[in-house]
């Protein structure tokens, strides 16, 4: 248990390449939350095909580990509004019965394409019965009743290819929309750690004032809670624009870097736009992200596969359980994984189960793969803290990583 | 083979070795309920009890831990599905069902006569088995009682059904005897077939439709044949209830007492209960997890839409006096959001089947304590208010049960339950419960 005010990030290890371990002070039961780290997608809390009680199965074969405990779950906002009721006051990790974190972001990694009319005061944000206005007070009553641990400010995120001036406005948008946050004199997200959103689409000289307006709000209190943190998408598709008097990035590697570079160091750096291990990898390495999305285990388990993963042995070419030629492998998934999908079942059962599509299925194939994740991040943290202690420097762990994988 | 017990269906063939033993551990002073320990090659199994379907070697959103956790004790597997995929030798080749599916508790298989109704069209029937053409690929499979049985033998499970020809209940005229005959026929192929009767437990079927001189004749050639249990067939197929529960009633005065009675296909709650009373013993029925899946959960009332509207709002949980993990757990107004997830079939066929199972735990513990007609008549009021079926009223009374709410001492229901349900499926006798006076003094009709 962190002795930290709930809500702040505080950096404990460092590597001298700048991959850096931290901690999230939380106001659930759950303590905190150690990064690098990975926060699971979930649909209104569940993650896809894995009860509560299951999830809880999942990371077993951790504990004991620093920094281990129930996964933090991703809660997209626009799936939670008006889903807690309002005769129930213990947030959303009680309703929905989740042991870890929870972090409340504004748009969900598997459709961020969100169109619809933005203003000063609201955006269109897309809930499962379709898309609704979600304003100010809307924001407010939101948190409230969410008591999330970390939650990210209401933004207008352009749709992909908008051009420079839709950009310019939402950036114009957000800026209202913030300031008007900061000075509502309103405790709805009291605990948590805000996350504030680069912005700007596409559009260099935007993204740039963006991260500006990121940096003017490190620090500042917003609904209760204090900006600890921010939310870099994928800028690898920014480029120079036209209105590059005030600057801008040239491109989208430039972008990435810069932005990195530019960012205030206390920041939690929530990284949305990288889901690949080898990326991750890159990305704690350089220090450019503490808290990554977690699609990569859920959308391979979708499509059939298994991971195999760990960072010290690399990524190997994952196995598509649907493949006939495991109709009759006793094999586990993976030998020597200690999860249950592993432990307990075979391929071939597996193969069976997708092959006439049981749930069951790719309930395995989620126990094993989120175990997969869940380890690949606790043996990141353990390596940078290892050589903060005097091991091996975190660079070349990492470099070993690239090249076995 | 064939033609010898074409004509003899009377012949007796000696069951030298059985895989299972049963215990009639308690009977009820009034019906014709009993509480029994069955004990198989992978489980001791208290009876009455209803078996989960697991139609392709998976409960449907469940894993083998969470099934032991709820307390099941017999999983029911599908033959013609498993046949189909992934093939019986597959399963043989993986170690057998058990083994293939990490649930090492008490399993069962139907012969994969049942897809016979369920797939008519795709079937068709003859004296050498049943024709199947494959959903998936077109191709043909005779079906034969020998096959099914090879099949089994393959799959492993604790109990195995014989093959029977069976015909809609819907269905009357000369074809309901010709397959009654025929079932008879097969069940001697099929005993004749069965491989491995020291591990595994052949029950027989007794068919013949709605008419009751079919189902005695049929009663008394497969008795003869004196397999380690026998199954009620045929029924559960869209008859009227009226006709659904004399047969039950028919089979089950008439079947042997210190062998178990399996009732395929039945798992409403309301017809468990009639039917423990009318001295089943084991049950199957997909209903609870497939009403699940359309998001509805069970209650003692019947069951809940959480689709609805209206428990959105609603913190209570499913059933307050459950105590399954998800009604500790999950609030109907949490069910309600993720209803419409994988997850939220997932949770709700966990509460089902434990529904279910503490259904089947509370009618033992009645039975045992001799208050079954004081648990049903709390059971009925509960369920259907003043408002009971007429079939249910008369089955009740045919086993000397008068449901009379009006003079009826309430009865404490559900009965109290252990902290931890496991451990009454375990099964020490529940407590004691009140006998309802309003049943004092009606003796069992003498059928």
């Amino acid at each position: 248990m962190s002795t930290e005010k709930a809500g702040a990030f505080s950096i404990t290890a460092r590597s001298a390449c700048g991959a850096r371990c931290g901690i999230v002070a939380v106001c659930g039961g759950s303590g905190a939350l150690a990064t690098p780290s990975c926060v699971v997608p979930t649909f209104r809390g569940v993650v896809p095909f894995l009860p509560p009680d299951v999830v809880g199965q999942v990371v077993a074969p951790l504990a004991g580990r620093a920094g281990t405990g129930p996964p933090a779950a991703l809660l997209v906002q626009g799936d939670a509004i008006k889903v807690v009721p309002a005769g129930f006051d213990q947030g959303f990790a009680a309703f929905a019965a989740l042991d870890g974190p929870v972090m409340a972001v504004v748009a969900d990694p598997a459709r961020y394409n969100m169109s619809g009319s933005r203003s000063k005061s609201s955006v269109t944000v897309e809930t499962p019965a379709g898309r609704t206005s979600l304003d100010i007070a809307g924001y407010k009553a939101l948190l409230a009743g969410l008591k999330a641990d970390i939650v990210e400010l209401l933004v207008d995120v352009p749709q992909p290819g908008a051009g420079t001036r839709r950009c310019a406005k939402a950036l114009d948008n957000t800026t209202a929309m913030w300031e008007a946050l900061a000075a509502a004199d309103d405790r709805s997200a009291q605990g948590a750690l805000v996350l504030a959103r680069v912005t700007g689409g596409d559009a260099g000289s935007v993204v740039q004032q963006s991260v500006a307006l990121v940096r003017k709000m490190a620090g500042a209190e917003v609904l209760g809670g204090v900006v600890g943190g921010v939310v870099v998408p994928d800028l690898r598709s920014v480029a120079a624009d036209s209105v590059t008097a005030e600057g801008g990035y040239a491109s989208g590697e430039a972008a990435l870097a810069a932005v990195a570079a530019e960012l205030p160091d206390s920041l939690l750096r929530v990284y949305e736009g990288v889901e690949q291990p080898h990326e991750i990898v890159a990305a704690v390495r350089d220090g450019k992200g503490d808290v990554f999305y977690g699609t990569y285990p859920t959308a391979a388990a979708d499509l059939g596969y298994a991971l195999e993963l760990s960072l010290a042995h690399g990524q190997k070419q994952h196995v598509n359980l649907r493949d006939v030629s495991f109709a009759e492998s006793q094999a586990p998934l993976v030998a020597g994984c200690p999860c249950y999908a592993c432990e307990k079942h075979t391929r071939g059962y597996i193969h069976h189960l997708l092959v006439v599509h049981e749930m069951v299925g790719t309930e395995l194939l989620m126990i094993h793969n989120h175990y997969v994740f869940q380890a690949f991040f606790a043996d990141i943290r353990e390596a940078i803290a290892a050589e903060a202690a005097g091991g091996a420097p975190f660079a070349d762990i990492a470099a070993a990583f690239m090249a076995a994988s | 083979m064939e033609s010898n017990t074409h004509s003899a269906p009377l012949c007796v063939t000696v069951i030298t070795t059985m895989a299972l033993t049963f215990v009639v551990e308690a009977e009820c002073s009034v019906t014709k309920a009993r509480s029994s320990r069955l004990t198989l090659p992978h489980t001791t199994a208290c009876t009455p009890m209803f078996m989960p379907v697991g139609t392709q070697g998976s409960l449907k959103g469940l894993t083998p831990p969470q099934m032991v956790q709820l307390g099941c004790q017999v999983v029911l597997g599908n033959t013609y599905h498993l046949g189909h995929r992934p093939g019986a030798e597959t399963v043989a080749a993986m170690g057998g069902l058990h083994a293939f599916s990490g649930w090492h508790g008490g399993m069962l298989t139907d012969s994969g006569g049942f897809q016979m109704v369920s797939l008519a069209k795709l079937s068709s029937v003859s004296e050498e088995g049943v024709t199947f053409a494959s959903p998936h690929d077109g191709t043909t499979v005779l079906l034969s009682p020998e096959l099914s049985i090879a099949m089994q033998n393959n799959i492993g499970a604790d109990i195995i059904m014989a093959l029977d020809d069976v015909v809609s209940s819907l269905i009357s005229g000369p074809r309901v005897e010709d397959a009654m005959h025929r079932s008879i026929r097969w069940l001697d192929r099929c005993i004749a077939a069965h491989a491995r009767p020291a591990e595994q437990n052949l029950f027989g079927i007794i068919q013949g439709g709605l008419d009751p001189r079919l189902r005695l004749y049929c009663l008394d050639a497969m008795i003869a044949r004196d397999t380690p249990g026998f199954a009620i067939g045929g029924l559960s197929g869209g008859e009227s209830k009226d006709e659904f529960w004399k047969m039950v009633h028919l089979c089950t005065q008439h079947l042997p007492a210190d062998k178990p009675r399996y009732l395929m296909g039945v798992g409403y709650a309301q017809d468990l209960v009639v039917c423990s009373a009318l001295g089943v013993d084991m049950f199957d029925c997909v209903f609870p997890t497939r009403t699940a899946r359309f998001g509805k959960a069970l209650v003692r009332e019947g069951e809940l839409a959480l689709k609805h509207k209206r428990f959105a709002t609603d913190l209570s949980p499913i059933d307050a006096d459950c105590g399954c993990y998800v009604c500790k757990t999950f609030t109907r107004a949490y069910l309600h959001a993720v209803v419409k997830s994988h997850t939220g079939a997932q949770l709700i066929s966990y509460h089902n089947i434990a529904f279910q199972l503490r259904l089947m735990a509370d009618i033992r513990a009645a039975i045992e304590a001799d208050a079954l007609p004081g648990f049903v008549t709390a059971y009925m009021q509960t369920r259907f208010g003043p408002n009971v079926p007429q079939w249910i009223v008369d089955a009740l009374f045919a086993v000397g049960i008068e449901l009379d709410f009006a003079t009826a001492t309430p009865v404490a229901w559900p009965l109290p339950v252990a902290a931890d349900f496991a451990a009454v499926v375990a099964s020490e006798p529940g407590p004691p419960v009140a006998v309802d006076p309003a049943d004092d003094g009606l003796a069992a009709m003498d059928l």
